[in-house]
């Protein structure tokens, strides 16, 4: 048991399960308490495969958006980056779908993953769905589900470069030569 | 956790999908399926060496040290093609290719700690 971090967002199972709007309630709220320092934190979002225009014709091979293999070596768009999810879960996690059934890869760097999560892009054909699914293919879901979960990006890279603690411990003697050197010329 | 593991997959389901998840985790077990750009650089590398080395005498040397090298710049090559997912410390995860940064954490309203749990 942890603490888990709700924000005081009620609504989310132990497990960390939420549905749509409570999902998008606790987002504001992780970015309102600037969590680790950010504020703009975003579910990952599901764009178009094929970089142009939607299609929710079901596919096995990645070629449309309600698919298996989104991306995945292989695939009808291998390397696709425009479903972030499908990327994470098909290419960090070398994870495959097999009509319906999942060869796990492995978990990186990631702890704590779950089988189902929500994008931020809502289905295109029906409003009170929203895009992804993580084990089952990429897929729309209705809102109203409770038990998908959120994983959390923002965009680009950590901000600052942290100077290594050696410059640190360098510096008093950098700055006694210094002074050094100004006692022998003066 | 690395490499392929079975995941869901029903005895109905066994026999038709064996062989293609043999070949997947005989891919992964290579390599090729993680494979960046440089990472092919490994087997080709590995191959040189083995040939390389075959020589004797000075010439077996020369080609020793040429294979040394060659072995060197594909591990260069690999560090580097690796570098997709740089964890930043933190519970921070800088995804090089999609440029944005995961939170390590991919379940953080959970009060459960579960590694591998997925439902």
């Amino acid at each position: 048991m942890r603490h888990r971090k709700t924000f005081g967002i009620s609504g989310i199972s132990s497990d960390g399960g939420m549905n749509w709007a409570t999902t998008e309630a606790w987002l504001s709220a992780l970015n309102a308490a600037n969590y680790l320092g950010y504020s703009d934190w975003r579910l990952p979002h599901t764009l178009p495969v094929n970089g142009t225009a939607y299609n929710y014709n079901m596919s096995l091979d990645g070629s449309t958006d309600w698919a298996e293999n989104i991306s995945a070596p292989g695939s009808a768009y291998p390397g696709a980056t425009g479903s972030e999810m499908a990327y994470m879960f098909y290419n960090n996690l070398h994870s495959r779908m097999w009509v319906g059934y999942y060869v796990h890869g492995d978990d990186g760097p990631f702890e704590n993953i779950r089988w189902y999560y929500w994008s931020e892009t809502p289905y295109g054909l029906d409003p009170d769905n929203a895009m992804w699914g993580f084990g089952s293919g990429q897929s729309a879901v209705p809102k109203y589900r409770n038990d998908f979960h959120a994983w959390v990006v923002f965009d680009g890279d950590v901000g600052t470069v942290p100077i290594p603690g050696a410059v640190w411990l360098l510096s008093p003697g950098l700055i006694g030569l210094l002074g050094l050197k100004r006692k022998i010329l003066g | 956790m690395g490499g392929s593991s079975l995941g869901v997959l029903t005895a109905s389901r066994l026999s038709r999908n064996t062989a293609a998840i043999g070949f997947d985790m005989r891919l992964t077990a290579l390599g090729r399926e993680n494979l960046k750009e440089g990472q092919a650089g490994v087997y080709l590398g590995g191959c040189l060496m083995l040939h390389i080395t075959k020589g004797k005498g000075d010439r077996g040397m020369k080609s020793r040290m040429v294979g040394l090298a060659v072995a060197a710049l594909v591990l260069a090559m690999v560090g580097t093609s690796q570098a997709v997912l740089i964890d930043r410390g933190g519970g921070l995860i800088y995804d090089t290719v999609l440029n944005i940064t995961w939170l390590q954490d991919a379940s953080l309203a959970s009060s459960e700690n579960l590694w591998n749990k997925r439902h």
